[in-house]
C-alpha cells in the first residue's frame, strides 16, 4: 500500500475480510455439505424425485488388515432417518453394508462431464450386504431405493 | 499492520465467478452448481455469522439459502445479481431466525476464540501473530453495530442497503454515512494501534 499510516477504504475492507476469515473461518466440510444438499435439491427439482440426503457422519482410515500402503483403504459411515450405510473402499473395491439390513436397490453413479451417470445397479437382499469388486477410479455416489417405495436415499459424492 | 499477505478474494471477483457458474448451471451443466456453492458459501457464512448465530444454526441458514436458490433459480433474472440474491436471502433468513430465538442464540465469545499460530512457530509467524492481534483488537474496539456493518460491507459486493438497514435497525439513509464513520473509526484505531486501551 502507498501509505501504511493512511489506509484507503478498500485497504481497510481487505483487513476486515482478513480478520474475519482468520477468526471465524468456514467450518471444515461446510462447502462439501452444501454442495451435496444443493445438488440433491436440484435433482429432486428436475426429476420430480423424492430423495433424502444421507450425511457423512464418520470417515476413518482403515489400517487394520490392509497390506498395501497406509491410506489405501478407508471406511465411511453415512446416516439418515434411522438408516445407516457403511462403505469400505480399498483400491478398486467397494464393500457396503446397509444397517439395519433391509432390502434395497443400490445404484452407483459416477460424475461425468455434465452430471451423473449410472455405473451399476444391484439388488441388495435381507443381509444388507453388497460389493463391487472392480470400479474405475473417479467421483462416485450411491443411491439407495428401499423396496417399500419410500423416498430414495443418496450419499454425498466421494472419491474412489 | 501488514497488507502484503495473500488477500481474501475481492467481492467483485467473487460475484463475477458466481455469475459465471450460475449461467453455466442454468445452461444445463449440473456440476457448475458445485462451483457456485464453493464460491459463495464462504461469503454466506460470514454474512450469516454477522448476525451472531451459533455455528449449527448458521449452517442451517446457509443450507436453507441454497435450497431456496435451487427452487427459485428462474426467479433470478440477472445472473450478475445471483451473489446479491444469495447474500440478501441469507441475511434475511439469519435475521428471522435470530429474532425468533431472541437472546438465547447469541454466539458465545468462546466461539470466536483466537485461532492463532502456536508459540512454537518461526519468528516471522510470531511477528504476524502480533500484527493479527492488533488488527483483531482494533476491530473489537469498533462496537457491535460497526463490527456487523463492516463485516457485511467487506464481504458483499454492493450490499442491499434496504435489507441491511432493517437488520441493523437503522434508517436506510444512515447506512452510507455510518459505513464511512465506522471505517474512519477503524482507521483511527489502527493508527493508534498497540496502545492497549480497554
Amino acid at each position: 500500500m502507498a501509505d501504511p499510516t493512511d489506509p484507503s477504504e478498500e485497504e481497510l475492507l481487505v483487513l476486515v475480510r482478513t480478520v474475519w476469515e482468520q477468526r471465524d473461518p468456514v467450518p471444515t466440510g461446510l462447502v462439501a455439505r452444501m454442495q451435496a444438499a444443493a445438488t440433491l435439491a436440484a435433482e429432486a427439482e428436475a426429476g420430480g424425485l423424492d430423495l433424502e440426503l444421507m450425511l457423512l457422519v464418520e470417515r476413518s482410515e482403515d489400517l487394520a488388515g490392509t497390506r498395501g500402503a497406509p491410506g489405501a483403504a478407508y471406511t465411511m459411515r453415512f446416516s439418515h432417518a434411522g438408516l445407516e450405510l457403511l462403505v469400505r473402499l480399498a483400491g478398486a473395491r467397494l464393500d457396503g453394508w446397509v444397517v439395519p439390513p433391509v432390502p434395497v436397490t443400490v445404484t452407483v453413479q459416477r460424475a461425468v462431464r455434465h452430471g451423473w451417470a449410472d455405473v451399476a445397479t444391484l439388488a441388495v437382499g435381507a443381509t444388507g450386504r453388497f460389493e463391487l469388486p472392480d470400479l474405475a477410479p473417479g467421483l462416485l455416489r450411491l443411491r439407495l431405493e428401499p423396496g417399500t417405495g419410500a423416498p430414495a436415499f443418496q450419499t454425498p459424492a466421494f472419491e474412489l | 499492520m501488514s497488507l502484503d499477505r495473500a488477500r481474501p478474494a475481492h467481492p467483485q471477483e467473487v460475484w463475477a465467478a458466481a455469475s459465471d457458474a450460475f449461467v453455466r448451471w442454468r445452461g444445463g451443466d449440473a456440476l457448475a452448481l458445485d462451483d457456485l456453492v464453493r464460491v459463495m458459501t464462504p461469503v454466506l457464512w460470514q454474512v450469516v455469522r454477522a448476525h451472531r448465530l451459533p455455528a449449527e444454526v448458521a449452517e442451517d441458514v446457509v443450507q436453507t439459502t441454497w435450497l431456496a436458490l435451487v427452487r427459485s433459480r428462474d426467479a433470478v433474472h440477472d445472473p450478475a445479481a445471483v451473489g446479491s440474491w444469495l447474500t440478501t436471502s441469507a441475511r434475511r433468513e439469519a435475521w428471522r431466525v435470530a429474532k425468533a430465538a431472541g437472546r438465547s442464540l447469541a454466539t458465545e465469545d468462546d466461539d470466536l476464540a483466537p485461532r492463532l499460530p502456536d508459540a512454537t512457530s518461526p519468528e516471522a509467524d510470531v511477528v504476524r501473530r502480533d500484527e493479527d492481534r492488533l488488527l483483531w483488537a482494533a476491530v473489537d474496539r469498533l462496537g457491535e453495530r460497526c463490527r456487523r456493518l463492516l463485516r457485511i460491507v467487506a464481504f458483499e459486493h454492493r450490499p442491499d442497503y434496504a435489507s441491511v438497514a432493517a437488520e441493523l435497525a437503522m434508517p436506510i439513509g444512515s447506512i452510507g454515512p455510518t459505513r464511512g464513520r465506522c471505517l474512519d473509526k477503524l482507521r483511527a484505531e489502527l493508527a493508534g494501534g498497540g496502545s492497549d486501551r480497554g
